[in-house]
């Protein structure tokens, strides 16, 4: 059985993607998490995709291209 | 606090970064997104996610690189008046960003920041050496402080009239889920935690509501006690 959350926590904002974290963090430790299994090629497939990432906002020319096709599309 | 939960606060700070700083970056948050929901969602071994969540590290790391300043700096690291004083001078750079644009091109951005930081810190350090010598003046002119145990000074003393009396705090629950915070993960000392207890009850002898704007103060050593310590100990070899 997990720890309860204070019932003062609902009047704070807490960000979004920490609230995600702690959910997740919450449900494994209560036993109830039921996510799909992550195959590697999905899993290989994420790691290209940061690894693009990286080697996009490392090269100056690059990011700019990246800003300005992503706010074209916007 | 595990790492998922820290790189999900880290998210969270850049996001709330990017939306107010760097609008035109928004592409990395949509992209990260994507990929840090799917890590949420799925299942996946430890080692698997611990890859995941270093990768999504590196990739921040980079961005911050990429404007030569973390964004602790920018929230965390300064003081309150640091951050007034840069944020008065970014807006000052920025109307006249056509002239940094045409020094530093692609970089003008990078230099504004950069340089209202560093001319914010040598500003407000000029303040606080300025403060201290106006004390000093002050302390020289009033002659040698009194002596608190003397009999003169026990008898003629005035009642404590402070709004404070009974040391209370009253303060908004996001303050007070942040300072549970710091209590939990911050804090290195039980020195630590009575130094925040002390500057709390300081604050609160304007008898108000202490709010986030009053973190910084908080969990920072309080100035003020050092620059006192300061004068007394200037003052003690004055007298010597």
């Amino acid at each position: 059985m997990g720890r309860e959350i204070s019932p003062f926590i609902k009047f704070h904002k807490m960000g979004k993607y920490k609230k995600m974290a702690l959910d997740k963090e919450k449900a494994i430790n209560e036993g109830t998490f039921k996510g799909k299994e992550m195959s590697d090629e999905r899993f290989n497939e994420i790691i290209a995709e940061l690894d693009r990432m990286i080697k996009v906002i490392k090269d100056d020319k690059l990011f700019e291209e990246e800003r300005l096709k992503y706010n074209k599309n916007e | 606090m595990s790492n998922l939960e820290k790189l999900g606060k880290r998210l969270d700070n850049i996001l709330k970064y990017i939306k107010n700083e760097k609008p035109k970056d928004i592409w990395i948050i949509n992209n990260l997104d994507i990929l840090f929901k799917e890590t949420i969602e799925t299942n996946t071994s430890i080692e698997k996610e611990n890859i995941l969540i270093k990768k999504i590290n590196e990739l921040l790391d980079q961005y911050e690189l990429r404007f030569g300043e973390t964004f602790k700096n920018l929230t965390e690291r300064l003081s309150t008046r640091e951050l007034e004083l840069k944020n008065q001078l970014y807006s000052q750079y920025k109307s006249n960003k056509k002239e940094f644009v045409k020094n530093y091109k692609d970089k003008a951005e990078q230099v504004m920041t950069g340089r209202a930081i560093k001319t914010a810190k040598s500003m407000a350090s000029k303040e606080q050496k300025k403060r201290i010598s106006e004390m000093i003046k002050v302390s020289l002119a009033n002659g040698p402080a009194e002596e608190i145990n003397s009999m003169e000074y026990v008898q003629n003393r005035k009642p404590v009239n402070e709004k404070n009396p009974i040391d209370t705090v009253r303060m908004d629950i996001p303050l007070l889920i942040r300072v549970m915070e710091f209590a939990k993960e911050d804090a290195k000392t039980d020195m630590d935690l009575h130094s925040a207890a002390e500057n709390m009850i300081e604050l609160s002898k304007s008898d108000r509501v202490l709010n986030m704007n009053d973190y910084n103060n908080i969990v920072t050593p309080d100035e003020e006690n050092q620059i006192n310590e300061l004068v007394k100990k200037v003052m003690t070899k004055l007298k010597a």
